[in-house]
């Protein structure tokens, strides 16, 4: 079904997200939605799927105008969103979430019933899912995977991926390109938004660039990726990031106690490194980073002298951002308040002045009194770095770029890199394997909750990290 | 701030207009009672002193609420930490202390530590055994009700009869009333307005403040600042059954002059209400409880001139709390302010 947005505006107070954009997407094609951080991506898709109300436009499915500003309408024309955080209960089992979620089935449920059909969709897509295990347990990854299997069954005809795969492994990834390639050619319409270009080029029909909440333009795939890079980011950009190598001077070395995940018991390395662990989604990885910040009795980092680095001097990025890293309900200001003003009285006035410069240095899209909540991921993220104090020895840093644009990206790491040549210790994971060789110096596969392989980047040849990270 | 206060005093405004309709249903003049109300509460100088009395305790009970709610939590346990209260001012009213002349002070710290360590023990039935703390509250309220009867007919029964009536009458001199012969409740208004300025410093303007808020709203964020939820939510109790304690200690030493049984007189749970009305908003409480303490107080007098059934005051109040969840919930207030300023402004 064609989709045709038509003058479609929509601000939120002096903040315009859209601006008249027009463009219309085909039926049964795979089209990509692109720009940067707070281009109104997230506000246009939010639109088509009823969540937000535009000022002004309107949008026609196949000749049929829209009910828009209704998620029951959108549901019933079959737009199905697949978000950047899942939604689903966390303290639910798969079976149980996925059972909520249903409004197809009848007063009574039958359980072996959906258990067949997730385990006939996960089949499909050969995928692995436990239906038994509760949603908390499961990788982010995992559980937008889910969620695609409940947009299916409910008969979503137009799927909308809201930088999906910066949650999936890259099995995982080219499982569902292959899923999504098959849907499209079953006449079901996908709109990916990413940053990813790469991914695009690789799966799109045509793509459609927003700036600055205007269309910029509607582009016919493929295409060579540096007229795209140009085109999103101006000229000029600089993408490919080659960082000089920081000289080492100091030689003090370091220890990693991590006898808990691996047979040997320590590692030892010099001040300074950044360690990337790899791993698939739900391969612990993260729950590896995470250990560092509250499991201190298993995971502990201390100097040769035995000194561990105390606990004021540990600072933890989680990659969750709303859910367990910011205070959804509070403003910028309050959070800066809360992380530099940690005693005593609050000087607001200066607090103020800290935000403003904190929200310049850190390139933050919104204003001192803006709620965590309605910030763009990218902005989370920044904030996130924002909150970050000098004295922070150990930074531990969870999936640091999922969800965010190309410039967040290469932002986060401009930033990780100063704390590096403050000679900290830098310790983040991720699924994306460019990533970790761009950016560590030491790398740890993770597979199965346990380590598999580590050693120094130019000792780990990517084939290798490939098949480690993937049980091989 | 300006938005809280203007969209409450239009919430105010249509919950008394909702009153009235309810009012005309029941086929009483709607103005001859609010008439009544006023006189009967404002209408002499005695009047207002025990509208202000009873507003004073209710406030301080709506405050002690606030501080929980601020870390998230309900501290239905009140009505348990102003008996405590009390039960620490009468503790010290029957040693040679209640002779002096501070003694007063003494009877509102003793209040006050009386009442927070009752707060504490709500906070650690939730932190530690992972009661919830609205169960917790309310068996404490229990825990408290059951000993203040204990005490009044065990060991500080009067002289030869043991009855639920009260204990013997504190010394004067550690009544807490007027300057000379006025009954203005100048002191428990001073203790109230002291409560208010340190409460709305702590909550606006300290580290400890922001940091019990950040709790409330979440607790994983919290862990990564590295607020230790626990703790916060221990002091917010603390604080909270302090209060609470003061309240209790200003029932006993002001009104009472001695222990009895009901001594919180149901403030502490018509402080949940007035919480429940007006969430984190401290100014908010001090009117509210000033229109409660009204319709308590000038309430008596419909009873009496208008012949009234004595549930009429608790008609109105009830009317009045639903009418402004209603506005709230369905955002008239704000709606109608916006309509008003006729602007646009980011109201969500």
């Amino acid at each position: 079904m064609k989709i045709e947005f038509k003058n479609i505006s929509k601000s939120f107070g002096e903040t315009i997200a859209n601006s008249e954009i027009s463009f219309s997407i085909d039926g049964g094609s795979i089209h990509a939605i692109i720009g940067e951080n707070g281009a109104g991506k997230s506000t246009l898709i939010k639109i088509l799927s009823g969540q937000i109300l535009p000022d002004d436009g309107s949008i026609k499915l196949g000749n049929k105008k829209m009910l828009l500003g209704s998620t029951i309408e959108a549901t019933n024309k079959g737009i199905g969103i697949l978000g950047q955080d899942p939604l689903d209960f966390s303290n639910f089992t798969v079976l149980e979430s996925f059972l909520a979620g249903n409004k197809k089935s009848s007063k009574i449920i039958s359980k072996s019933k959906f258990e067949e059909i997730i385990s006939t969709f996960s089949k499909k897509f050969d995928w692995e899912i436990n239906v038994n295990s509760l949603i908390k347990d499961l990788s982010v990854g995992q559980r937008q995977q889910l969620e695609l299997i409940r947009l299916l069954y409910l008969g979503a005809k137009i799927i909308i991926l809201d930088e999906p795969t910066s949650g999936f492994s890259l099995d995982q990834k080219k499982k569902v390109f292959e899923n999504l390639r098959d849907l499209s050619s079953k006449g079901y319409t996908v709109i990916l938004v990413s940053h990813k270009i790469e991914e695009i080029l690789e799966i799109c029909n045509k793509v459609t660039i927003l700036q600055k909440g205007k269309l910029l333009e509607t582009l016919d795939l493929p295409i060579n990726p540096k007229i795209l890079i140009d085109k999103m980011f101006g000229p000029s950009s600089n993408v490919k990031n080659d960082y000089k190598k920081i000289e080492k001077k100091s030689k003090k070395n370091i220890t990693i106690k991590i006898d808990k995940y691996s047979d040997i018991e320590k590692i030892t390395l010099n001040e300074g490194t950044i360690i990337g662990v790899s791993g698939l989604q739900g391969s612990g990885s993260d729950k590896f980073v995470q250990s560092f910040y509250d499991d201190l009795s298993s995971s502990k980092v201390y100097y040769e002298n035995e000194v561990q680095i105390p606990f004021s001097e540990i600072n933890y990025v989680a990659s969750d951002r709303l859910e367990k890293g910011l205070f959804p309900d509070m403003t910028i200001m309050e959070h800066i308040a809360l992380a530099y003003n940690s005693k005593g009285l609050i000087n607001w006035s200066n607090i103020l002045e800290l935000t403003k410069s904190l929200i310049n240095t850190y390139g933050i899209v919104g204003t001192p009194q803006t709620q965590a909540k309605n910030l763009s991921g990218g902005n989370q993220q920044r904030l996130m770095l924002a909150l970050i104090k000098e004295n922070i020895r150990l930074l531990l840093l969870e999936q640091p770029t999922r969800g965010l644009d190309i410039s967040s990206a290469i932002f986060v790491w401009e930033s990780l890199l100063k704390t590096k040549s403050k000679k900290n210790l830098v310790i983040f994971s991720s699924v994306d394997l460019y990533e970790i060789y761009d950016y560590s110096d030491f790398i740890i596969c993770f597979y199965d909750n346990k380590i598999v392989a580590s050693g120094h980047k130019n000792e780990m040849a990517r084939a290798k990290v490939m098949e480690k990270i993937s049980g091989k | 701030m300006y938005k809280i206060i203007l969209q409450n005093s239009i919430a105010t405004f249509l919950s008394v207009i909702s009153v009235t309709i309810v009012l005309l249903i029941l086929q009483v003049m709607p103005f001859e009672i609010y008439g009544n109300l006023f006189d009967g509460s404002f209408g002499s100088l005695d009047k207002i002193s025990r509208t202000l009395l009873i507003a004073t305790i209710m406030a301080l009970a709506g405050f002690a609420l606030v501080v929980t709610f601020s870390t998230g939590l309900w501290n239905i346990g009140i009505e348990g930490q102003m008996l405590f209260g009390a039960i620490g001012a009468t503790f010290i009213a029957r040693t040679f202390l209640a002779e002096y002349f501070f003694a007063p002070i003494i009877i509102i710290i003793f209040g006050t530590l009386f009442g927070s360590f009752l707060g504490l023990l709500s906070a650690i039935l939730k932190t530690r055994f992972n009661v919830h703390e609205i169960f917790g509250g309310l068996g404490i309220n229990f825990v408290a009700s059951g000993l203040i009867v204990y005490l009044v007919i065990g060991p500080w029964k009067r002289e030869g009869i043991a009855s639920t009536g009260g204990t013997d009458l504190f010394p004067k001199s550690s009544w807490i009333n007027g300057i000379g012969d006025s009954n203005f409740p100048i002191y428990p208004i001073i203790i109230a307005i002291i409560v208010f300025i340190t409460l709305f410093i702590l909550l606006s303007r300290t580290s400890l403040g922001l940091k019990l808020i950040a709790t409330g709203t979440n607790k994983d964020a919290a862990d990564k600042f590295k607020i230790d939820s626990v703790k916060h939510i221990l002091y917010a109790f603390i604080i909270a059954g302090a209060i609470g304690g003061i309240a209790g200690a200003i029932q006993a030493a002001s009104i009472h002059h001695k222990l009895v049984p009901n001594i919180a007189g149901g403030y502490g749970f018509l402080g949940i209400l007035i919480a429940l009305i007006a969430g984190r908003n401290l100014f908010t409480v001090v009117v509210i409880s000033i229109i409660f303490a009204s319709i308590m107080v000038g309430g008596v007098q419909l009873q009496l001139r208008l012949g009234l059934d004595s549930s009429f005051p608790y008609i109105i109040e009830s009317v009045f709390v639903m009418s402004w969840l209603i506005i709230k919930a369905s955002k008239i207030d704000s709606k109608l302010l916006m309509l008003l300023v006729n602007k646009e402004t980011d109201f969500g």
